[in-house]
């Protein structure tokens, strides 16, 4: 037999192949919308007829558009994402020596979001309406507001520059030096994690605020249950719909390193896709953007997964 | 009219006999929810000096935006430059000015070219409901599998960088907002009593949801718009910090932080600080403003909250 659970991932999954599909419908008519020849748009009128053949043979442009997207389909699924031009590297190979940095970089991110929002949520919550709930409301406010750059930018001028605690630049793996590695990811997944840290706080706090009004906690304060039980008893229900705004924030996150990856020149994903754009790359673009969206549509079913799993309404009895 | 006034809005319904239309004593009560919101009228306050400043700019500004004084070139805050130069001498204080004047043109913009495209969707969705709903509401989700910042720079990579250009590409982005805040209130609007005495009535369907149901969705949208206009001027000045936003030399505020973010190291700190001031300044507003609407136009939250 298969569980709800399992039955309803399977339903997601299947759910998630029309939207990659149409994803990369669009990714892939983006490109071929570019106005003009996308092969002199790439290299420029003057370039040499033999390249300008070969960038029109990798994009398969001499074929009709059906059979073009049927072999970028193809391709991409077996790993192939093209082989780029300005580079001269296969795009699937630069993506993979550059996705470890990104994937460390967002994690940082989300570790330092929930390690603010937790407690900042809560307090503010347990407190309503005295100072520290307005520091913990102020701050929800404030964050986001702040464009996640500038954030960056200030936390250089101050722990990179004025008082040179932190390097002002650059990427060094975890995995190979732990401490070297935490120490340049420690102001990168600051700067990443404020702005998810307010959206969680605020959304904690007035889902906690609506629970704590429910009848049913009376129910289990007559059993005679401890304040701090009952407390717990609220806390895990308003996390439920929290657990969503999680998930997808993470995906937010993976947006945002694009621009953080260039606040503090690390050299991730987003580096290469800013390249791109900058040497107009579209294979490499393509690629890219691609695998980004691959992870978002995959990191929102994950959540819908806990979601259903934490949400007892949804899943009922076997 | 005195007596009129003279009633609080803290007892809209007290049932006594007035001359003016529901829908205006609505908006009495409105607007006296809203004096009474700080978080709006502070939203309200801050958003109004951000188009005030941005409309007057060239009366603010002390010098011409894009004069380049070489020898004038990173000083700091002084009485002739308060906010410093720029690398090509430029005054930061009258370049911060006038990037108010972009990102206005981007809040203002950016919702309503998604408000466009996102409402009617969102309406006919929650209006027809069953299969077309669930295909338009795919369409929006898988638009919305695009991190907003990855959608925004592919846009304008692939159709080139204007500031026509930018607005259409953020205003692609919150499409999907839009729709299902449409959406969400229509769905209930269109199960009421008034819709199903229309239809019964004989009125066409673009009646119906023009007249019965859209207006029951404006508080939402409104909101919507609000929020949408704060996160459009992060996004444009994300993208201009990237190098894909307005082109220059016209000073749009993430453009400014780009070339600014190369004096970090070197100590000309007023290159970064003072235009990230402003964005932090204008999207606190909008941001102010729209917790606030949100809070009049809900009748279920608590006034005092």
């Amino acid at each position: 037999m298969v569980s709800r659970l399992q039955a309803f991932l399977i339903r997601r999954l299947l759910w998630a192949l029309p939207v990659l599909a149409l994803v990369s419908v669009t990714i892939f008519g983006l490109i071929r919308l570019v106005p003009g020849d996308p092969a002199i748009v790439m290299l420029g009128a003057d370039a040499p007829p033999e390249q300008l053949a070969a960038v029109r043979a990798e994009l398969g442009l001499n074929e009709p558009l059906p059979v073009q997207y049927v072999d970028y389909v193809t391709d991409a699924v077996q790993g192939d994402l093209g082989r780029s031009y300005v580079t001269d590297r296969a795009v699937s190979a630069s993506i993979a020596s550059r996705l470890p940095t990104t994937l460390f970089l967002t994690f940082a991110g989300f570790l330092v979001s929930l390690t603010i929002a937790i407690p900042a949520g809560l307090l503010s919550a347990t407190n309503r309406g005295e100072w520290l709930d307005g520091v913990g409301l102020g701050f929800g406010l404030l964050g986001v507001s702040i464009p996640n750059f500038w954030l960056g930018i200030l936390l250089l001028l101050l722990f990179g520059v004025n008082l040179d605690w932190l390097p002002v630049a650059g990427y060094v793996s975890p995995l190979a030096d732990p401490i070297a590695g935490i120490r340049y990811l420690l102001l990168p997944g600051i700067t990443l994690g404020t702005a998810m840290a307010a959206v969680v706080t605020r959304m904690l706090r007035s889902e906690l605020l609506e629970e704590l009004r429910r009848e049913y906690l009376n129910a289990v304060r007559m059993k005679g249950t401890s304040e701090l039980r009952v407390f717990a008893h609220a806390t895990k229900n308003a996390f439920i719909p929290v657990v969503t705004v999680i998930g997808m924030q993470f995906g937010y996150l993976l947006g945002g390193s694009v621009v953080i990856e260039q606040v503090f020149s690390i050299p991730g994903m987003g580096r290469l896709l800013i390249d791109a754009i900058g040497s107009r790359d579209y294979i490499m673009l393509q690629g890219v953007v691609l695998v980004y969206t691959t992870f978002f549509v995959a990191v929102n079913i994950v959540v819908d997964g806990a979601y259903f799993y934490l949400n007892p309404k949804l899943r009922g009895e076997e | 009219m005195s007596d009129a006034e003279s009633r609080t809005v803290d007892d809209p319904d007290d049932g006594s006999p007035t001359p003016d239309s529901p829908l205006r004593r609505r908006g009495r009560s409105f607007a006296a929810r809203f004096r009474r919101n700080n978080l709006a009228m502070g939203g309200l306050v801050v958003t109004a000096g951000f188009l005030l400043i941005a409309l007057l700019a060239p009366v603010l500004a002390p010098y011409d935006p894009t004069a380049v004084d070489v020898p004038a070139r990173l000083q700091g805050p002084s009485l002739a430059h308060p906010f410093g130069t720029d690398r090509y001498g430029r005054d930061l204080f009258s370049r911060v000015l006038y990037g108010a004047r972009i990102a206005l043109q981007v809040a203002v913009a950016t919702p309503l070219v998604a408000g466009a495209v996102g409402v009617p969707i969102g309406l006919v969705a929650g209006y027809v409901g069953g299969r077309v709903d669930d295909a338009l509401m795919r369409l929006m989700d898988s638009i919305f599998a695009f991190p907003a910042i990855l959608l925004g720079l592919t846009l304008v990579a692939v159709f080139g960088q204007s500031l026509t250009n930018i607005v259409a590409a953020l205003g692609i982005v919150y499409i999907p907002q839009f729709a299902r805040v449409t959406r969400g209130s229509a769905v209930s609007v269109v199960e009421e009593e008034h819709v199903r005495v229309a239809r019964s009535l004989g009125a066409s369907h673009g009646r119906i949801l023009l007249v019965h149901v859209l207006p029951f969705c404006l508080s939402a949208i409104l909101v919507q718009a609000t929020v949408t206009a704060a996160l459009a001027i992060v996004l444009e000045s994300s993208l201009s910090f990237l190098g894909v936003g307005v082109p220059s030399p016209r000073p749009s505020w993430g453009s400014i932080l780009r070339v600014g973010k190369g004096y970090v190291d070197s100590g000309e700190w007023w290159y970064s600080v003072f235009p990230g001031v402003a964005i932090v300044i204008a999207v606190l507003g909008f941001n102010l403003l729209g917790d606030g609407l949100r809070d009049v136009l809900d009748p279920r939250t608590d006034p005092n909250r």
